[in-house]
């Protein structure tokens, strides 16, 4: 999978959530890889990243025939959380995609 | 921050769990009559029928506000309900985030869930938590399975929610699934929810 089709599951997702206000769902749908998910600065409570993260492993999973983890002790020992911004989100699926398949 | 050791029911880093009172019936009111709050079903037509309600609350159930640790403010409620201790089972219920700005970017709803299971599954020895999700809420029931809980069925046509009958999904979590996986996944989101940018 390419980081575009993993962005685009994200963003299907994120858009889908009642509580993403206007502004964000603007911010969303231009694909901006900034936009925070968690922190002190992100719109989304636990259960719309819950949500997020949901979707994207059972999209994966469909796609890769293999369950990919996004929370375990590999997403925990990053410097980052995988789970910044949509833009470190999908560096750590690529990451953790790379690995698989090497 | 709250040291009423008395009236706290559990204590994580990031919030609380107190007793609901009296006095919270007209927050709770308001919570309980947000849209999002409407699969949760019974809204309370008033703050004084909301007072009976919290007066009225049987002793096999507590009702909790979970209260931001850092300055008490309340921002949301969940119950641990049906405890009957001859079968070992409890249901939890009634989870709402009353006040979601509030809570943004913080990891207060796994916290939250957390302090319960631990106090469920550690200090009460119970065997299994359960409850039923309206199979239109789509999001709890995503939130639920991710936190461990396992969909064990569905009775149909057993709610009725914003004027609409609708299906009950049934979720359950053992003690022994949540000491062998469940406990470490939320520890985990709240540890990954924590990190600071």
């Amino acid at each position: 999978m390419d980081r575009i089709s993993i962005k685009n599951i994200i963003v299907k997702s994120l858009t889908s959530l009642d509580s993403v206000d206007d502004q964000a769902q603007t911010e969303i749908a231009s694909m901006d890889e900034a936009f925070p998910l968690f922190g002190s600065d992100a719109r989304l409570d636990s259960l719309d990243l819950v949500s997020v993260i949901t979707d994207l492993e059972e999209a994966l999973s469909d796609q890769l025939d293999y369950f990919l983890s996004l929370t375990d002790d590999a997403a925990l020992s990053r410097e980052i959380s995988p789970f910044d911004t949509i833009g470190t989100l999908l560096d750590y699926c690529e990451e953790l995609i790379g690995a698989r398949n090497t | 921050m709250n040291n009423n050791k008395e009236e706290i029911f559990a204590r994580g880093s990031w919030c609380y769990l107190r007793p609901i009172r009296v006095s919270d019936a007209g927050m709770t009111f308001e919570w309980r009559n947000l849209d999002r709050a409407s699969s949760l079903g019974g809204a309370p037509i008033d703050v004084e029928s909301q007072v009976e309600w919290i007066s009225s609350r049987p002793e096999s159930e507590l009702n909790f506000i979970i209260c931001l640790a850092s300055n008490d403010i309340p921002v949301g409620m969940i119950s641990i309900i049906d405890i009957n201790h001859h079968h070992g089972t409890v249901q939890t219920s009634r989870f709402l985030i009353g006040e979601e700005k509030l809570v943004a970017g913080l990891p207060i709803a796994v916290e939250a869930m957390y302090l319960c299971y631990e106090k469920i599954f550690l200090e009460w020895n119970i065997r299994k938590v359960w409850g039923f999700v309206a199979s239109t809420n789509w999001r709890m029931i995503k939130w639920q399975t991710f936190l461990g809980m396992k969909k064990e069925g569905v009775q149909e046509q057993q709610l009725i929610v914003g004027g609409e009958i609708v299906d009950a999904v049934l979720l359950g979590l053992t003690r022994e699934h949540y000491l062998s996986y469940v406990q470490n996944r939320m520890h985990t989101m709240i540890r990954l929810m924590e990190k600071k940018r």
